[in-house]
Order: structure tokens, then C-alpha cells, then sequence
């Protein structure tokens, strides 16, 4: 008689919780967002004289799905 | 100087350029730059450049001179002038604008690479007094320079 009461309810409790956590897997799955990646975060210039113009280009790539969006690049 | 590209596709590269005016940078340093951006999980990202500034001319142990003592008696000062130029220079002259209170004196050490600057009190009476001489070279990249002298001459 217990056997027959648990048995049901845990069964839907186990389908509730398939169901929460699927849906958020594939939520997750059809969200699209940007991934940034730079190859390298540091560069080091070798030796100059003082008023030299010194410059470099870090590469970086969008991993995501989304399109990525550089919003501001500041100096500190 | 920082340009970057705005908008970047799924799967496609772009580049941030960082650029810097070494004519107020000294010796070593290390600049960072953050980078903002759409990506929800890394918002900001630090990028560095690192390296190092070397001087056309040093002087040692400093740009600074200081004539202190009684007068008639104050000991003279002197400092090294350094060409880091691997091609040697001149210097072509010497601008004072104390001429009342000091005389200096030039010595090559080393032709081409490295100068001794003497300077001497000369003043008639007691006091203080600041001034420059501002030093001329042959050196394109650095065609003049400036020394500060100053003085605390007492009386007795």
C-alpha cells in the first residue's frame, strides 16, 4: 500500500525535475552571446630612447554566437 | 593612441591598437588598457605593454646642482653627462643664466660619450640664488638640455 503511494509521486517528482533542468539545458543552447579571446594579454617592447612612438595590435577573436560589440577601450 | 574594431562577428577577429608616447616615460614601465565589451561572462579585459625607456643623455647622479657654504669657501659641485647613443656627440655650448654667481667647466672624459660639468661659486655676497645652464649638443634627438643650479651662500 506505501510501495504504491511513493512509487507514483517519486516518479513525477523525477519527471518535474528532468523537465526544470532540461528546459534550462536547452534555453541555455538557443541563447546566443559573445565570446571575447585575445591570443595575448601582454606585449613587452624591447629598449627605445625616450620620444619614440610605440604601438601594438592585440588580436582577439569572437568565440560566441553572438555578435561582439567592443563598447569602450580605456587607459589606466 | 588606441583605435579597435567596434563590432565583430560570430567566429570572425578583429584587434585592439595601443600605442604610446614615450616622450614622457622614463626607464621601465607597464601601461594597461581595459577593454569593454558585450560578452556578459568577461565584461572587462586588462591588456598590458610593457618595456623600456632609455634616456639620449644621462646625467649623474642628476639634472640638480647645490652650492652650499660660507662665501669664498663653498666646495664646487660637478655631475657626469652620458651620451647612451652608440654614435658619439658634441657638446657645442653652454648657456648660463647666473653669471654673477657661478663659472662652470666642461672636461671630456670619454670624446664622444661622456662630459664632466664643474661648477664653481663665484658670488660677491652672501644669499640665495636659482638659475640654469642649459647645455647644447650636436644630437638631433636631443639638442639641448637644462642643469638647475641653485645656491645657499651665507655670509660667515
Amino acid at each position: 500500500m506505501i510501495k504504491n503511494i511513493i512509487k507514483p509521486s517519486t516518479g513525477l517528482i523525477f519527471l518535474i525535475i528532468i523537465g526544470f533542468f532540461g528546459s534550462r539545458l536547452f534555453a541555455g543552447q538557443s541563447e546566443s552571446t559573445p565570446v571575447i579571446h585575445f591570443d595575448q594579454i601582454t606585449h613587452t617592447f624591447p629598449a627605445v630612447f625616450e620620444g619614440e612612438q610605440l604601438s601594438h595590435s592585440f588580436k582577439l577573436m569572437n568565440q560566441g554566437t553572438a555578435d561582439l560589440e567592443i563598447l569602450d577601450v580605456k587607459h589606466s | 593612441m588606441t583605435r579597435y574594431d567596434r563590432v565583430i562577428p560570430p567566429g570572425g577577429t578583429g584587434q585592439v591598437t595601443l600605442g604610446i608616447d614615450t616622450s614622457r616615460v622614463r626607464e621601465e614601465f607597464q601601461k594597461k588598457a581595459l577593454v569593454w565589451s558585450n560578452d556578459p561572462v568577461r565584461k572587462s579585459i586588462a591588456l598590458y605593454l610593457m618595456g623600456e625607456v632609455k634616456p639620449h643623455i644621462s646625467l649623474v647622479p642628476g639634472g640638480y646642482l647645490a652650492l652650499q657654504g660660507v662665501k669664498g669657501r663653498v666646495p664646487g659641485e660637478k655631475l657626469e653627462i652620458i651620451n647612451n647613443h652608440k654614435q658619439p656627440f658634441k657638446i657645442t655650448g653652454v648657456d648660463n643664466d647666473l653669471p654673477d654667481h657661478i663659472k662652470w667647466g666642461l672636461e671630456e672624459i670619454k670624446p664622444g660619450y661622456s662630459y664632466t660639468l664643474a661648477v664653481e661659486d663665484i658670488s660677491k655676497k652672501a644669499g640665495e640664488f636659482s638659475g640654469h645652464l642649459i647645455v647644447r649638443t650636436d644630437q638631433p634627438q636631443k639638442p639641448e638640455f637644462v642643469i638647475i643650479v641653485n645656491g645657499y651662500i651665507k655670509e660667515n
